[in-house]
């Protein structure tokens, strides 16, 4: 478990963090997010200690991190940043073994990690393990940035904006690979973007950061559903979510039934149908009430059409 | 021609031997103390400024007249020789591997330390295999001057092939001249094929282009 209690960092006075309070769980998949320069990369980096916090500590498990071994803290701490990652005078393979080397392994056991990382991307050794980060394609490279911060199987890592400089079609293979590797070694994973509907793809919880402060934390649906404030609405509006409500289905939307059983005026939708196919399927402008049923046909709540349509447009 | 050089074959090949030994001397000690000194000022950038543009003066000195004072101090020695040339062939050295430290991007340093290396690590796994390129094109250039600038041994009567090329002048014998200066040419073409061979085996494939 990682904890941010009341954190700050100042340069020359001026202070860019403003007292984080932040509580990660072991196996959980945060995201931070929030306009340019609010601070989400120095937040991050403030937990390998490439920054050290002016006030507030971090404590890892129970422990201030700032006792504890540099080295050790920093090995068990995978960190992946944006673009020029990977060391261009090293071989693939020579890269994924940054850290075992400093955690000096036995080659045989480094290169079985290093054959098991790629195999686990589809490159096998063979054909990509002597070869050099220019040699790579950008997705190929920023996959073998991931694996690198995989290689002792650390129980954290930290990425920052990833996947920042790739094709959004490269982008969305590389989240979905490092999405399935985070739940199946039930890795904890700070993350940085920028980009919400990244944030809605891969968080469990979202941390929105502006000017050195958290706004809101919360799941991504809810932080969707439930702007804390202004800046957060915006935000989320600006980036064009309306086009995304993939994840929201219609039991997010309902409340209580008003009584009315369902009638002319009224659709009846299961609980786990998606709002975005509702929209397809009925026109909606020929209703005034969604009525909302579980899966054995119980009415449970109803949606009606005028705040669907607020909230569409809220995401829009 | 012919005759000339089979007159002078033994004397012309002392000379170039003599000539090849102050080249790798000289740029053999430059080599060592450009590194060491570019990697120490690239840790102390503030030092690093006065330092580079102390040594930007130093340079401008001819060498005809730097070598005459330091004749003066250790006088006509193959030392003073390798002296002046030593300190000649540094400056190429120096500031380039000097700019090649300077040019490592702060990201690959984040990165390592975010790894968990430490400074040593750090300096001799990423910044000098990183820095390696401009240390070699140092090393080039340096080589290449020296060649040329070691006919000055011959001006404190210290053989090389400056030898034939001073008397050509004095005596007016063309001969002499070509033939000090042609060895000249040759030797600086094949020291540049020996440091592009030695750049291709230790500098990473990762960094060469092509
Ligand atoms: N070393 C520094 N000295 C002074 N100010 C700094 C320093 N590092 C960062 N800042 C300032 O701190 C603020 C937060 O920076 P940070 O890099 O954490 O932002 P960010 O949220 O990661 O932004 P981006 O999305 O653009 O990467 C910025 O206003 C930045 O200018
Ligand atoms: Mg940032």
């Amino acid at each position: 478990m990682i904890e941010y209690r009341n954190v700050k960092k100042s340069y020359g006075g001026k202070q860019i963090i403003k007292g984080v309070d932040l509580t990660v769980e072991k196996g959980e998949f945060v995201v931070l997010i929030g306009p340019s320069g609010c601070g989400k990369t120095t937040t991050l980096k403030m937990l390998n200690r490439l920054i050290e916090p002016s006030e507030g500590s971090i404590w890892i498990n129970g422990a201030d991190h700032r006792e504890m071994d540099l080295v050790k803290l920093r090995t068990s701490i995978g960190y992946v940043i944006q673009q020029i990652g990977l060391f261009p005078n090293m071989t693939v393979e020579e890269n994924i073994a940054v850290v075992p080397r400093i955690m000096k392994w036995e080659k045989k056991k480094t290169l079985d990690r290093v054959k098991e990382l790629l195999n686990m991307v589809n490159m096998p050794y063979n054909e990509y393990g002597r070869k050099y980060p220019k040699q790579l394609s950008g997705g190929q490279q920023q996959r073998i940035g991931v694996l690198r911060a995989l290689a002792v199987n650390p129980p954290v890592i930290l990425m920052d904006e990833p996947f920042g400089a790739l094709d959004p079609i490269t982008r969305e293979i590389l989240q979905s690979e490092v999405k399935k590797i985070q739940r199946e070694l039930k890795i904890t994973i700070l993350f940085v973007t920028h980009d919400m509907q990244e944030a809605m793809k891969m968080a469990d919880r979202i941390v929105f950061m502006d000017q050195g402060r958290v706004l809101q934390q919360a799941p991504p649906k809810e932080m969707l559903l439930h702007p804390a404030n202004e800046t957060v609405a915006r935000f989320i509006a600006l980036q064009g979510i309306g086009s995304r409500t993939d994840r929201i289905t219609a039991a997010d939307l309902m409340q209580q039934a008003s009584g009315l059983a369902a009638g002319e005026d009224s659709v009846t939708v299961e609980a786990e149908e998606e709002v975005k196919e509702i929209c397809q399927k009925y026109d909606l402008s020929k209703y005034r009430r969604i009525c909302v049923k579980d899966s054995q046909g119980l009415l449970i709540g109803e949606i009606t059409v005028g705040s669907l349509l607020e909230h569409l447009t809220e995401w829009m | 021609m012919q005759e000339f050089i089979d007159k002078y074959l033994s004397k012309l090949l002392t000379a170039i031997a003599q000539h090849i030994g102050y080249v790798l001397v000289s740029v053999g000690a430059a080599v060592i103390i450009g590194f060491l000194l570019a990697a120490l000022l690239s840790r102390g950038r503030k030092a690093a400024g006065f330092v580079m543009s102390l040594i930007g003066v130093f340079q401008s000195i001819p060498g005809i007249v730097f070598i005459g004072l330091l004749m003066l101090k250790f006088g006509m020695t193959p030392f003073t020789v390798i002296l002046a040339l030593s300190i000649y062939a540094v400056f190429p050295i120096l500031k380039n591997t000097y700019q090649g430290f300077i040019d490592v991007d702060r990201n690959y340093i984040e990165v390592a330390e975010g790894c968990g290396m430490n400074p040593k690590q750090i300096f001799f796994r990423v910044e000098v295999p990183l820095a390696l390129p401009a240390f070699f094109s140092g090393v080039r250039m340096s080589c290449i001057y020296t060649v040329s600038w070691a006919i000055l041994a011959a001006m404190i009567g210290q053989g090389g092939l400056g030898e034939f090329i001073y008397r050509g002048i004095d005596a007016n014998v063309k001969e002499y001249i070509v033939i000090g200066s042609i060895p000249i040419a040759i030797l600086a073409v094949l020291f540049r094929f020996g440091i592009d061979w030695l750049e291709k085996k230790f500098v990473s494939k990762g960094l060469q282009s092509g």
